[in-house]
């Protein structure tokens, strides 16, 4: 497998505060990352690190084998819709075509055809095709969401990193959602931020617990010391979806 | 009027200044009101008269003052948040009221006192030259430009800085260039309205427009003629009742906004919220 991803001896701090202290992850082609960690335990900021976000930071960070800054196009980026930028006049249509910016950023740019034929079938397959003309202050927040994620496959990336895509939306929203991803998967990397510890595992192929450093980092199962690492406290590790069930059974482990 | 319009110069170099004037206004305005840059704006426009100040100090013209002024404060304003941390808000308070206490100090250096201050102050669009139609000329086509061959840049900028960022957008570019584009306006209005009267022009417009349509560019060319209305009309106003052009035209924008907000408030309850929230 090819390495899509790879950071070595990531250290990143806001003035003094250490947000992220000696990280080492390598992702490959065709991944589905979920990164879990308590608030303030720096999966944004990873996320942004990887996207070129963050001004600052020691170590390596390569993206398909170039520095952030200089993988744009090949990166999407779903940012956590619950900023509300969405008062901005603004339709769907424009949005997505958004996305589209990333290859033609000169001056007097117009969208061709092909971009409008791309943005289209986009929209259609997510099912957002009917609201192309609706402001984005009138979608609901699974429509936005979707209408994010759009905008993010418009640059044709071959990597996808959502922010907390499902935050707020309700069972039915994050399930479509989860397997939209779960189907874009099949052509893409995914990497995805999440609080929801267990809806994540029937669909993510490997998760990442950060809380400052990486406490664990491969199969989606958990065990009790890792999560006591990471969140400090054991977590209620009840999986909703009863299929799939990725966290293992509770069991009395006597440590020796 | 209309026939005075005819023999007047100043009259005529009245109407073409509103109308320049509200070119930029529109454009720009929609900006600001999106970007939620109207601290900055009137942090840029008190401090161009520090410029003006330092023009008549120095035997220039005081436009040109304002214009190095206000250029300089929308780059420096950025620049010093940046560096130094404190809140843009508290910058701009701070540059805002700078701005006026060193006009004050250079006007209090030069012997005498300039008898048209208060043109600038509060704006004279009777009293507008040839010289300054042709430097609002210049800074409308330089904001015409840009603004036009960079819209989808913009938009995408206002909508989601982080976006742009993302898929390689010289964010920080566009974003001085924009600050830089403010000033301009700030400059342009000067002659119209005068700096303490700037915030109106600038806001009332795009908030007017912004009920009709929901579409940037057409908020923008709505702005405009919005802004084309109010100017001449009150210069009308201005000229047929001898009162103050600038106090006239922000009245009649001020009132006209809260009047039609108001009637549409009454009538259509409905409606009002879903323009509102785009």
């Amino acid at each position: 497998m090819n390495e899509c991803i790879e950071i070595k001896n990531l250290n990143v701090y806001y003035d003094n505060i250490c947000a992220l202290e000696d990280i080492n992850l390598t992702i490959f082609q065709g991944d589905f990352l979920g990164i879990i960690g308590p608030n303030g335990g720096g999966k944004s900021t990873l996320l942004k690190t990887i996207l070129g976000l963050v001004p600052s930071y020691s170590g390596t960070v390569k993206v398909l084998g170039k520095p952030p800054h200089k993988a744009d196009s090949s990166m999407g980026y779903v940012p956590q819709f619950s900023k509300a930028y969405n008062k901005f006049p603004i339709n769907v249509q424009e949005v997505v075509l958004m996305g589209r910016l990333c290859h033609k950023n000169k001056i007097f740019t117009k969208f061709s055809q092909e971009d409008r034929k791309i943005t289209e079938s986009i929209m259609e397959d997510l099912h957002i095709s009917h609201l192309q003309k609706r402001q984005i202050s009138q979608l609901s927040g699974g429509q936005l969401q979707r209408v994010m994620i759009a905008r993010a496959l418009a640059i044709r990336p071959r990597l996808l990193l959502l922010d907390e895509p499902t935050a707020s939306l309700d069972t039915e929203s994050k399930d479509r959602i989860y397997s939209l991803l779960h189907e874009l998967n099949k052509s893409m990397t995914i990497i995805l931020v999440t609080h929801d510890l267990t809806a994540i595992s029937s669909y993510v192929k490997n998760i990442a617990c950060l809380n400052k450093k990486l406490h664990y980092h491969g199969e989606p199962e958990l065990n009790n010391t890792v999560i006591k690492k990471v969140f400090g406290c054991p977590v209620d590790l009840l999986a909703h979806g009863v299929p799939h069930r990725v966290l293992e059974e509770h069991k009395e482990v006597k440590h020796a | 009027m209309l026939k005075d319009l005819f023999h007047y110069s100043f009259l005529q170099h009245a109407v073409i200044s509103a109308i320049l004037a509200s070119i930029a206004c529109g454009i720009i305005g929609t900006i600001i009101l999106e970007k939620k840059l109207i601290m900055m704006s009137g942090g840029i426009a008190h401090t161009a008269f520090g410029g003006i100040g330092l023009g008549y100090f120095l035997g220039i013209e005081p436009m040109i003052g304002a214009l190095f002024f206000s250029i300089l404060a929308a780059l420096a304003i950025p620049q010093i948040q940046a560096k130094t941390g404190t809140s843009s808000e508290v910058i701009m308070g701070m540059f805002w009221s700078l701005g006026m206490a060193l006009g004050i100090l250079f006007i209090a250096l030069m012997p005498g006192y300039p008898p048209d201050l208060p043109s600038y102050l509060f704006g004279d669009i009777l009293t507008v030259t040839s010289f300054d139609i042709r430097v609002m000329v210049l800074l409308n086509l330089i904001i015409l430009a840009i603004i036009s061959s960079l819209y989808q840049q913009y938009k995408t900028l206002l909508f989601d800085e982080e976006f742009a960022t993302v898929i390689g957008l010289p964010v920080s570019l566009l974003k001085n260039l924009l600050f830089v584009l403010i000033a301009l306006t700030v400059v342009i209005l000067i002659r119209v309205v005068g700096i303490i009267l700037i915030i109106a022009l600038l806001t009332v417009p795009p908030s007017i427009a912004k009920i009709f349509t929901s579409n940037l560019k057409k908020i923008m060319l709505l702005s405009s003629c919005l802004g084309i209305v109010f100017c001449l009309l009150g210069l009308w106003c201005s000229y047929s009742l001898q009162i103050p052009s600038g106090a006239a035209i922000i009245i009649l924008s001020v009132t006209s906004y809260l009047m039609l907000s108001l009637f549409l408030k009454i009538k259509k309850p409905g409606k009002i919220s879903i323009s509102k929230e785009s």
